[in-house]
């Protein structure tokens, strides 16, 4: 584990400078589920349209796409990327498969069964979508992903009429290097005729959801597939492990839908359940001559300038009490506003519990 | 050389029919005795006390009491230029759709030892008959008639579209299941079955490949059926996926072209055409192929016809020209031991 402290690192929002980073980054990242092609062009343009995204006065048309990245202040270097995009399919539909069961049942012949079918469904049009995580693999046991994270919820919070009341991430279904997936295989490719990245270049660039529409709107019986693919449903790639877990510790849900290209899991929430959500609050910053105190998550209240970082706050009372340092990293003033939650959510759930 | 004739089935015929099923691979079925309302059991024979070759089941209406299921079989594409995509799916959809229709089932014929052209002979004569009976008394019977033909099975039974489809919703063993509880053994594991449209690229090869596939000992019935006018409808059978076969009954060439006589003597010297001739009513329905004439506006038949028929001159009869696509219509039969 590498020897850091959590007060060295600092999300805003991606910068054109940013660029080399982000490349390396997209380069890095698992195939097939990245917003982040390794494609320059493209990845300028989506900096481009988060800049706008921060700027725009124009509330919530829906969509703005957001990338933050994570710097490594000690470092002095990005190591991660994290997105938002406001309204999931906001130009077309967003595709999922919704899991569904039934119990066919014979009186006669003694039997009944429990029936796993996949439907192909919009249900997770027009939410909230998280995007485009990565954090660099030595940092993967730091503190770092807690705040490259849920930042972006502390950001939602704070301007929830740009973003729908629920929210929706996806994670990475199994594949291999190449890109090859077994739900693909026994799914897609029946449809396709060809493999998904195939799939995906021939397609040129249009979104997912041109793919999607030629996938079968019938219900597909998963009793039906071979058991590679069936054992595919709802796994996450190894890389999806750690955003997944965060996710799920939110309180984000990953029953319901799966990812109609690779079968990885959707996961979707109401935003103001979750619990970064629930225990955040807003607060006025106070002076405190020395750090200390539980950790949290803190940011600012401005959307263009938007940044967040981890910094010790004492327990109590209605100013948040911050260093020096916390508040240079921040780049807030004593009397400004800002928005926090605890680090740690176990404290919290003990917290409930004795309450 | 046995001329054949075609009745209505008797107690005294239910082991020769028994022995029948057994031989077309359907031991467990049996058939109903005494037919139930509806039902009419027609037997092939070399006459009075002669061997009985092949049977057939009619009914006026099916699944009306106990559902019968099927499924259909479809087609979706799914193209997208951009892609140089352009897929034809089959689908399979569950359902009901031939209820009410009438029904030739039951059909069995002996066949071991038995050269195609005679299997096919007596098929033709019983498919002829029933129809025959169906315009005798057309407002007993559905606008509708259809045939459900056995599918691809293996030499234990099995059928590789039930193991391919079936065996996934439904875990008992279909041969047992049917000894247990007959024909109706379906329309219990159609409980069990996918409701929705079922993909066909999802079932295994072997699966796919039998879809509407007639068992090859059941060709010969197929062809017989098809030639009298009957078409695939596009609807398998749940178990084994056999072809289910369609007709409207009113465009059946033995329906179209079927009349009542009265009968008259022929003169053997007169031009005569190979007709089918059939006297009685449901339950004592019976038939023979015969050399018959026009006289007179009668039907002129030679003595030993009425004889075999059963009918004398003056008599009304339900008789159609027989065409055939099966070489002479002698409606005869090799004499066998």
């Amino acid at each position: 584990m590498m020897d850091v402290s959590p007060g060295q690192f600092v999300l805003r929002p991606s910068t054109p400078e940013d660029l080399p980073a982000i490349e390396r980054i997209a380069a890095a990242s698992t195939f097939g589920i990245n917003s982040l092609p390794p494609d320059r062009d493209f990845l300028l343009a989506r900096i481009e349209r988060s800049q706008h995204a921060f700027q725009t006065q124009d509330d919530a048309s829906g969509e703005e796409s957001y990338l933050f990245v994570l710097e490594d202040t000690a470092a002095g270097r990005v190591i991660g990327t994290s997105g938002i995009a406001a309204s999931a399919g906001f130009h077309d539909r967003f595709y999922s498969y919704r899991n569904e069961f039934a119990v066919h049942a014979s009186e006669a012949l003694g039997e009944s069964n429990r029936i796993h079918t996949l439907h192909l469904c919009h249900d997770l049009t027009g939410y909230t979508l998280l995007t485009s995580f990565y954090i660099e693999p030595d940092y993967a046991d730091t503190v770092a992903p807690q705040l490259l994270s849920r930042a972006r919820l502390l950001f939602i919070a704070e301007f929830g009429a740009r973003f729908a009341d629920r929210v929706a991430a996806e994670t990475p279904g199994l594949c291999d290097a190449n890109g090859n997936s077994p739900f693909w295989d026994e799914v897609g490719r029946r449809f396709f005729n060809m493999d998904y990245p195939q799939a995906e270049r021939l397609a040129g660039g249009r979104s997912k959801s041109f793919i999607a529409e030629l996938m079968p709107h019938s219900p597909i019986y998963v009793p039906l597939l071979p058991e590679t693919a069936q054992w595919a449903i709802g796994q996450l790639h190894p890389d999806g492990e750690l955003p997944f877990s965060i996710l799920l510790d939110e309180g984000f849900e990953a029953d319901t839908y799966i990812d109609v290209f690779d079968g990885g899991p959707t996961v979707e929430a109401r935003v103001a359940l979750l619990r970064t959500i629930r225990h955040a609050r807003r607060a006025v910053v106070g002076e405190a001559p020395l750090a200390s105190g539980p950790w949290h998550l803190v940011a600012r209240t401005v959307r263009e300038g938007f940044r967040a970082t981890l910094a010790q706050i004492a327990p109590g009372g209605p100013l948040a009490a911050l260093d020096a340092a916390a508040r240079e990293r921040l780049g807030v003033a004593v009397g400004e506003a800002v928005r926090i939650a605890p680090l740690v959510l176990d404290e919290v759930a003990s917290e409930e519990a004795s309450a | 050389m046995t001329q054949l004739r075609i009745r209505s089935a008797v107690a005294e015929d239910l082991p020769a029919i028994a022995a029948l099923m057994a031989d077309c691979g359907r031991q467990q079925a049996g058939v109903q005795w005494p037919p139930a309302a509806g039902e009419h059991l027609l037997v092939a024979d070399t006459g009075e006390g002669g061997a009985v070759l092949g049977c057939l089941r009619l009914s006026a209406a099916i699944g009306l009491r106990q559902p019968r299921y099927w499924y259909h079989v479809g087609c979706v594409v799914h193209a997208a230029r951009e892609l140089d995509l352009f897929q034809r799916q089959r689908t399979l959809l569950l359902g009901n759709n031939h209820t009410g229709a009438s029904e030739l089932a039951d059909i069995a014929w002996a066949r071991s030892g038995v050269p195609l052209a005679e299997q096919a002979l007596v098929l033709n004569l019983l498919v002829q008959t029933a129809m025959l009976l169906m315009a005798r008394r057309r407002e007993a019977f559905a606008s509708h008639l259809v045939v459900e033909l056995p599918g691809l099975r293996d030499v234990a039974g099995q059928a590789p579209f039930w193991q391919g489809l079936g065996r996934q919703f439904c875990r008992r063993d279909p041969l047992l299941a049917r000894e247990q509880f007959g024909d109706d053994w379906r329309a219990h594991a159609a409980a069990l079955l996918p409701r929705q449209t079922v993909y066909a690229s999802f079932l295994p090869a072997a699966a796919q490949e039998a879809i509407a596939q007639a068992s090859p000992a059941a060709r010969v019935l197929q062809e017989v059926l098809e030639a009298a006018g009957l078409r695939y409808s596009h609807h398998i059978s749940i178990d084994d996926g056999g072809p289910v076969l369609e007709a409207d009954v009113d465009t059946l060439g033995a329906v179209m072209a079927s009349r009542v006589w009265s009968i008259s003597l022929r003169d053997a010297a007169t031009a005569s055409v190979p007709m089918l001739v059939a006297q009685g009513d449901a339950g004592n329905w019976r038939a023979v192929l015969v050399q018959a004439a026009v006289a007179n506006g009668k039907l002129a038949l030679a003595q030993e016809d009425m004889a075999r028929l059963g009918a004398g001159e003056g008599a009304q009869v339900w008789a159609a020209p027989l065409r055939s696509e099966f070489g002479p219509l002698s409606g005869c039969v090799a004499a066998r031991a």
